[in-house]
């Protein structure tokens, strides 16, 4: 009966150590996982200065540099936050920081992220509103993706806003972003 | 026709782009930060900031100080008079104080004589 039962055991045993093991190779795979990126890039476009009077303006958005990080969880990967440290560096310069939330989306190797934040210079002068982008990021690696992004900017805040003067900004920027 | 049409909006686009490229037509801004120091942007062009009604202080200080500097030298009562016009023209609050006080100068040196 013993010399029966001893191969049966056996294989059992075997069994549940390939299942055991499957199951932690699984566990481990879906262990819950922060995700980091950094992202370096420049953008310009066009601003339009409206005030109160009915006169209005349009110009180039001065050239201002950013740079980005994100973070999001593996169990909700398609919640982004971060924030950008973006300066100014064309005819001026100037620095602020533009807290986001965005939601992520990938296709194939391409993730967009449509999100909103608020930009906010802060030195030397105050120039803050609400922002609204589209974020493009286009996987060249395990660890680089090329990244453009569309966004629109609405100016009302600070002390560089013109009294009785709304400021919008359309603007588009390029860049990379590495995955940590 | 339409390829003509075509070409003109590209050159159209083109120009644009180009104009924005350049930067600000001189004088328009749409920030403060437009404008070089000490101008402020007003109604989307950079400008003297306007004084404080109340006190009416930096600009007709600018303006007093010119018109003492070229003034021709003359008595007491050239210079006040001169000041209390510039002060007029501002219209600001401080118009009263002023012409109340250049008059008083005048009388002084009226009195004086």
């Amino acid at each position: 009966m013993s010399s029966l039962a001893s191969p049966f055991a056996f294989g059992a045993l075997v069994a549940a150590e390939i299942l055991l093991a499957a199951a932690v190779s699984e566990a481990q795979t879906q262990a819950p996982t922060q995700f980091h990126s950094i992202a370096l890039s420049g953008a310009s476009g066009l601003s339009l200065g409206s005030s109160g009077g009915g006169n209005s303006y349009a110009t180039h958005t001065p050239v201002y540099v950013d740079v980005a990080w994100r973070t999001w969880h593996s169990t909700t990967p398609q919640w982004v936050t971060g924030f950008s440290l973006r300066a100014e560096v064309d005819g001026r310069t100037s620095v602020g920081v533009v807290p986001r939330f965005e939601f992520s989306r990938s296709v194939g190797r391409l993730t967009l992220r449509p999100g909103v934040a608020a930009a906010i210079f802060f030195a030397p002068y105050v120039l803050a509103g609400p922002e609204a982008s589209v974020t493009f990021d286009l996987r060249l690696g395990s660890v680089v993706s090329l990244i453009g992004a569309l966004s629109v900017d609405v100016f009302f805040l600070g002390n560089d806003v013109p009294a009785r003067s709304v400021l919008f900004a359309t603007n588009g920027a390029l860049g990379v972003a590495i995955h940590l | 026709m339409s390829r003509s049409t075509s070409d003109r909006r590209g050159l159209a686009a083109l120009a644009l782009l180009a104009a924005l490229a350049l930067g600000c037509e001189d004088g328009r801004c749409v920030r403060h930060s437009d404008c070089a120091q000490p101008l402020s942007c007003l109604a989307t062009r950079c400008a003297i900031p306007p004084t404080d009604a109340d006190t009416g202080v930096a600009d007709t200080a600018v303006v007093d100080t010119a018109v003492v500097v070229d003034a021709p030298l003359g008595t007491d009562t050239t210079v006040a008079d001169t000041v209390v016009a510039d002060v007029v023209a501002d219209g600001g609050a401080s118009t009263d104080a002023a012409e109340d006080a250049a008059a008083a100068d005048a009388a002084m040196d009226a009195t004086g004589d």
